[in-house]
């Protein structure tokens, strides 16, 4: 998947996890907690539980870095 | 009135006295130039192009012409001058065909904004535009010119302009440049080409251009669809392949090689999008055999 931000111009070539990753919060714009995104996203990992949580939870971090996605929590 | 109707006499006149105004696709440049080598390379890769009238708009005035000073007897020089501004170094004199050439390819990438351009040779067949975006050395030129010989319609071999409001590939035909050994392997595989003379020792190696056809020339009005982008790779002694890549993988290589992607902001990532959506995307590892290459090619056209 390739994504355009309008906010910076920047445009990003996301791999597969990412693109998974960033289809559920587009599909929740009202927000998610990580441990939802975890739950759906690991229902569709073929990987064991631990790793793949690991993976998102460093998807959503890089997500923040590049500023694709902001943090709800104050 | 085109090119080739202008009597040698009259064109060099012209060329160094007022300027000729010539038509490439959607831009008419006024060229002057005093220097004999520029007067032949127009008269044999120009002779189609339409003569644009004295009043009509130039998008751009360009001149090679030789530096004063010492230069112009001792190791003599051609300066490119764009609206009398030199926006590069001078070159040795027997390399200002192929100054104009680069000259000209500059004026159109750093100014036509109207156009998302991609750094890509681009040629047609039945309406549909195969588009060959890569880095130099990597062949597309040499494909391109074999494309061309075997009746594909020249669009660009440098410049792919796309129409952002349609999303079509305006063409802009001008002559094929050719490096090295791809001199040589087109001279070979296209025996009718005109080419100019061989000019050695430039920044590229040794550079001859190929004349594009006068059927391509005749068409530069005519937009083409997207049909195909194909990403060559040249790897010596490979066998010619086309393999499918991702569509996402042939966007981020197209956004690489355009020269405004990012001036457009959103509008040029939309067009790229409209453009991988409109196209099936290949990579062709290419070994530099030609003839096995275009047949490939044309065995992806007929497969449409």
């Amino acid at each position: 998947m390739v994504v355009y931000d309008d906010a910076t111009g920047n445009t990003h070539h996301l791999g597969p996890l990412a693109s998974r990753v960033l289809r559920k919060l587009l599909d929740n714009r009202q927000g998610l907690a990580l441990e939802a995104l975890l739950t759906c996203i690991d229902d569709d990992v073929e990987k064991e539980t631990a790793s793949a949580s690991a993976e998102i939870a460093s998807v959503v971090d890089e997500f923040l870095r590049l500023r694709l996605i902001e943090s709800l929590r104050s | 009135m085109i090119v080739g109707d202008i009597a040698p006499a009259d064109l060099r006149k012209r060329l160094s006295g007022p300027g000729l105004r010539i038509r490439t696709g959607p831009v008419v440049t006024q060229i002057r130039s005093g220097i004999p080598s520029v007067w032949a390379g127009i008269m044999l890769h120009y002779g189609a192009h339409p003569v644009a009238n004295e009043r009509e708009f130039a998008d751009f005035h360009a001149s090679v012409e030789s530096p004063r000073g010492l230069r112009r007897w001792w190791r003599p020089q051609a300066l490119f001058r764009f609206e009398r501004d030199p926006p590069f170094n001078p070159l040795a004199r027997a390399q200002a065909f192929p100054l104009l050439e680069w000259g000209l390819n500059w004026c159109i990438s750093a100014h036509c904004h109207q156009y998302l351009i991609l750094h890509a040779a681009v040629v047609e067949q039945r309406g549909r535009a195969l588009i060959l975006p890569a880095p130099p050395g990597s062949g597309k030129s040499t494909l391109c010119a074999g494309l061309v010989a075997r009746g594909w319609r020249l669009l660009s071999d440098e410049l792919t302009l796309i129409d952002i409001a349609t999303g079509n590939i305006v063409p802009i035909p001008r002559p094929i440049s050719l490096k090295n050994a791809s001199i040589a392997a087109i001279e070979r595989f296209w025996p009718d080409v005109a080419m100019g003379p061989i000019v050695n020792d430039t920044s590229k190696g040794s550079i001859a251009h190929a004349r594009p056809p006068a059927a391509s020339v005749r068409r530069s009005r005519e937009t083409a669809r997207p049909g195909w982008i194909v990403l060559p790779r040249y790897a010596e002694g490979s066998e010619a392949a086309l393999v499918p890549v991702s569509k996402p993988s042939a966007f981020m290589q197209l956004a690489v090689n355009a020269f405004n992607y990012n001036l457009h902001g959103r509008k040029g990532f939309e067009t790229l999008v409209k453009l991988i959506d409109a196209t099936s995307t290949h990579e062709f590892l290419y070994g530099g055999e030609l003839n096995a290459a275009v047949g490939l090619f044309e065995q992806l056209a007929d497969a449409q």
